[in-house]
């Protein structure tokens, strides 16, 4: 296990948002980050990203580089497809001739060989989260971050970027720290779950999978989704209505 | 009773109206176009060609101003004019928009001497000018650099200082620095939020020279006009007014090809609205 946060405070002015969090993971490991909106997830991605600096705690900058896929695709809009996603190579000084030549190989395998040339106006929203998401694969982050990167395309582009991220991570032994809404997407997601309280955001749970992705098949997840939502600390993170008593009352 | 094919045609029409095929938009303009020159014609039928000539005499008056040497002798005056004028105007304004944009201390001491300048009417220079320089190129200059620089400088300022934010992050995490930096974001974006602020500047700065010369320097379209004037040749007014109208379209038309040339991506983003 390699850290990541130790003992993190944040605070905006007055209002706390984080409070004593500590994170580590190992690599191809995917740690999916859950929690009521507003708990101060962002802000947690925001530390690792360090975008912004902790009011106490230390957070450990060993994964470097470090890739971020936003909510929002956050695309350049003079630059093509394939410009946005050599975007960090070119920071890393890379030729252009060559980090063009490795976007294109990316973008095939994200799905977008033929929007190669096409500029993000021209995409639709799935294919946004492509290139952002090929953005991050191009400067192989040691470490990973998603900010619900799938909360706003439809359900069969989900399971293929998902199916995507999954891969990566077990190919090329990356961390990840995924922050979702979706208790379903947690679940076939993540390696490990943190639930994280209503604000200020501590850790209240940690749940371990019991198996590893390739074997989460639907029946699994239904299964462990419905264990899941009758766990208090989870019902009360979601904000979820109690478990009904009569529904167990009933009799054949 | 609303027959089936009287709703047919209701909506035909509708859809029509909302979106005019490129044939029926021409076929508007040049009814447009026949009406007014109608109208003209039958105006000048009312009154004395000095006060209104002819669509046909006005028509004359260009053919043979084409002729003539000093129609490019005018042209070049007040091409001159507009550039230099419009190339200073962007250098100062361009420089000191760049400064307050990225030293934002500078915005409160500056804020005040751009709002005053641009507030002042074009004439009002125009009267200083004259005091200060005389008569010459320089009233014409000076005029289109005052009052176009401002208008610089508060674009370059508002295109340096709104980064956007979003973008901004993206380039922090992927460690886009220096140079890499200036390319991918900081350039692109200020261009992209620039160069409308340039063909508006532009359009102003040849009313604004025009303006300058009829009043205060001695060539360039502006003089000849007032010559025209003075002698009572309405139809050579007008034909100068033409030739004003033909540079104007065809500067802004060329900086709207450089507009597209420079940011194909607005273009690509303008064809793919209708998806």
């Amino acid at each position: 296990m390699k850290p990541l946060l130790d003992q993190i405070h944040h605070h905006y002015g007055s209002r706390r948002v984080l409070e004593d969090i500590s994170l580590a993971a190992v690599p191809g490991e995917i740690v999916a980050l859950m929690g009521p909106s507003g708990c101060g997830k962002t802000t947690l991605l925001n530390l690792l990203a360090g975008l912004l600096s902790p009011t106490a705690g230390t957070v450990e900058h060993w994964a470097i580089p470090t890739a971020y896929v936003f909510q929002e695709p956050r695309l350049f809009p003079w630059y093509t497809v394939l410009e946005n996603i050599a975007l960090g190579l070119k920071a890393q000084g890379m030729a252009r001739r060559q980090r063009l030549q490795r976007a294109r190989t990316l973008a095939e395998s994200v799905g977008l060989a033929t929007a190669a040339h096409l500029y993000p106006p021209q995409l639709s929203g799935g294919m946004k989260q492509r290139v952002n998401l090929a953005r991050a694969f191009a400067i192989q982050p040691q470490l990973l971050l998603l900010d619900e990167p799938f909360s706003s395309v439809d359900m069969g582009t989900r399971q293929q970027l998902q199916q995507l991220v999954m891969t990566w991570v077990q190919q090329h032994q990356t961390t990840a720290i995924l922050v979702t809404h979706d208790l379903a997407e947690a679940v076939v997601m993540g390696d490990r779950l943190l639930v994280l309280s209503p604000c200020p955001a501590r850790i209240v749970s940690c749940l371990h999978s019991d198996r590893p992705s390739h074997q989460r098949d639907p029946a699994y997840v239904y299964r462990t989704l419905s264990d899941l939502q009758t766990r208090p600390e989870i019902a009360a993170s979601f904000n979820l209505n109690p478990p009904l008593e009569t529904a167990r009352s009933f009799t054949p | 009773m609303v027959s089936r094919q009287s709703i047919a045609k209701k909506i035909s029409l509708k859809t029509a109206i909302a979106r005019p095929s490129r044939f029926r938009s021409v076929l508007l303009s040049l009814s447009m176009l026949v009406l007014l020159l109608g109208l003209w014609q039958w105006g000048a039928q009312q009154y004395t060609p000095v006060i209104l000539p002819t669509p046909v005499a006005v028509l004359a008056a260009v053919r043979s101003l084409l002729g003539e040497a000093r129609l490019w002798a005018a042209i070049a005056a007040t091409t001159f004019h507009v550039v230099t004028g419009f190339s200073l105007a962007l250098a100062i304004g361009g420089l000191l928009g760049l400064l307050t944009g990225r030293q934002p201390w500078v915005q409160p001491a500056l804020a005040p001497i751009s709002v005053a300048l641009l507030g002042i009417p074009p004439i009002a220079w125009l009267v200083l000018t004259m005091v200060w320089f005389g008569l010459g190129h320089a009233n014409s200059i000076f005029t289109v650099a005052v009052t176009v620089g401002p208008l610089v400088f508060a674009g370059v300022a508002a295109a340096v200082r709104d980064l956007d934010p979003d973008l901004v992050a993206v380039a922090q995490v992927y460690r886009l620095e220096g140079k890499a930096r200036l390319q991918s974001l900081d350039w692109p974006q200020v261009v992209s939020r620039l160069l409308p602020v340039l063909v508006a500047g532009l359009g102003l700065a040849w009313r604004v020279a025009i303006m300058a010369e009829v009043l205060a320097t001695p060539d360039g379209i502006g003089a000849e006009l007032n010559t025209a004037r003075a002698n009572l040749d309405t139809a050579e007014v007008m034909a100068w007014i033409a030739v004003a109208i033909a540079l104007v379209l065809t500067s802004d038309t060329l900086l709207r090809r450089l507009q597209g040339r420079l940011l194909p991506w607005q273009a690509a983003a303008f064809s793919s609205r209708g998806r």
